[in-house]
């Protein structure tokens, strides 16, 4: 498919742009995998065997974690601002450049653990913000007739960094131990990132594709105005998909947060049967991002987040009174689905109702707050 | 919000998961609207304007 309009074919092609900002997701992504290290990076900074690990150990060490949230929030709120006046290609640079080298960094922390949360915390945190804003804002921007679909494909990149870097790191932690894992990742996501941002551009203001014009769904669902995230923080609608998030994140989180021990609990099943539900919640919380996003171009983000709740209504009503582990499968998938879906959904919600120059961050602003 | 409450019901070492299952319920469905009161109040002020197919706009 061309991605140039017909006036000028000096454009990029906006699928190798797409598909650059997927591999960047999949490396900042990575950063979800942080569970498969907190047991070693504990264990070595504390001296403690891994089996022998208590509270007083992980609760300090998994801090480490919490900076990176904060700093990515952080960085997000004011990255957009950065990405208007810089450009995609530089600020995406930047992100390699300081998410690599706070994980390279992370590699000489030990034992110091304050050192961990500057290096990997902070400077980490910064480099994911950076570079998160980024691939929303540029993508919502080349794709304004696939917006939710786009969207979907960022946010289910970033998801399966977490997937990939989980299988390799935990195989690096066994083999070569935690200073040199976070040494050899530091340096592929700096690698990778600083490659893949240099095809990133922004495409010009009010780009469309050859031969698209908007649908009259897609004409009534969308701002004819941009909105700054200030403006945006001042409209009470803001506050609405605020809250259609936070519901939903509630709603997957808590049955995420017990899978297994719920699973055991309605069925009477041992923890490694149970543990199949996990990896299936995974699954459908991946495919729910790309496929949500998909139908929501057919069908509008507001009938699409309708949808989702009543889904859910129905699937955890049902929940309860299920006994066979088989059976259990599918709310739980339908529930993991409909999780990942908020979040492939959302940035293309923002994009539609405050314009997309700033989409990424008003969407980043509801999605961080909406978690919490 | 949703793992500290898919944990607060029960006694003792047997959790209620069930009772959480159910306000989550209840708590998307009187939610169900949300969606279309956000179009509603972007409509309202004007920044979204309803188009009907084969209007050309």
């Amino acid at each position: 498919m061309s991605s140039s309009s017909a006036s000028n074919s000096s454009l990029p092609n906006r699928w190798i742009i797409a598909i650059a900002a997927f591999c960047m997701q999949l490396a900042l992504g990575s950063v979800y995998a942080w569970s498969v290290f907190l047991k070693p990076v504990a264990s070595l900074y504390y001296h403690v065997p891994a089996a022998q690990l208590g509270a007083a150990q992980l609760k300090p060490t998994n801090i480490t974690f919490s900076v990176v949230l904060v700093a990515l929030g952080i960085t997000a709120g004011f990255g957009g601002y950065l990405n208007n006046r810089f450009g995609p290609r530089v600020m995406a640079t930047a992100a390699g450049i300081l998410y690599g080298l706070g994980v390279i960094l992370a590699a000489f922390a030990a034992p110091n653990l304050i050192v961990l949360y500057l290096t990997f915390g902070i400077i980490g945190g910064i480099g994911i913000g950076l570079g998160y804003i980024v691939a929303l804002a540029m993508l919502i921007k080349w794709f304004p007739e696939r917006r939710g679909f786009i969207t979907g494909l960022a946010v289910a990149g970033f998801g399966g960094g977490a997937f990939i870097t989980g299988l390799v790191a935990a195989a690096l932690l066994k083999s070569v131990g935690v200073g040199s894992t976070f040494l050899y990742l530091g340096i592929a996501y700096l690698v990778i990132i600083v490659a893949v941002a240099q095809v990133f551009r922004t495409a010009p203001d009010g780009y469309a594709p050859a031969g698209w014009t908007p649908t009259a769904r897609q004409q009534s669902d969308r701002s004819v105005r941009e909105y700054t995230l200030p403006e945006a923080l001042r409209l009470p609608r803001w506050y609405v998909l605020w809250l259609i998030l936070a519901l939903n994140v509630t709603a997957g989180a808590a049955l995420i947060s017990v899978a297994s021990p719920l699973a055991q609990n309605f069925t009477g099943v041992d923890a490694l049967t149970a543990a199949i539900m996990v990896s299936v919640i995974s699954i459908f919380n991946g495919i729910g991002r790309l496929f949500w996003g998909w139908l929501s171009d057919a069908i509008g983000r507001p009938f699409t987040f309708l949808s989702l709740f009543i889904i859910q209504v129905i699937a955890f009503a049902l929940l309860p009174s299920i006994t066979s582990f088989a059976l259990l499968l599918v709310p739980a998938a339908i529930i993991a689905l409909c999780y990942g879906g908020g979040f492939g959904t959302m940035p293309a919600f923002a994009a539609d109702f405050f314009g997309p120059k700033n989409a990424g961050t008003i969407y980043v602003q509801a999605g961080l707050w909406g978690r919490s | 919000m949703g793992p500290i409450l898919i944990t607060s019901f029960g006694a003792g070492k047997s959790i209620d998961y069930a009772t959480p299952l159910y306000i989550i319920a209840v708590l998307m469905l009187v939610s169900a609207a949300l969606p279309l009161v956000a179009r509603a109040l972007a409509r309202r002020r004007g920044d979204i304007i309803e188009v009907t197919a084969g209007t050309g706009q």
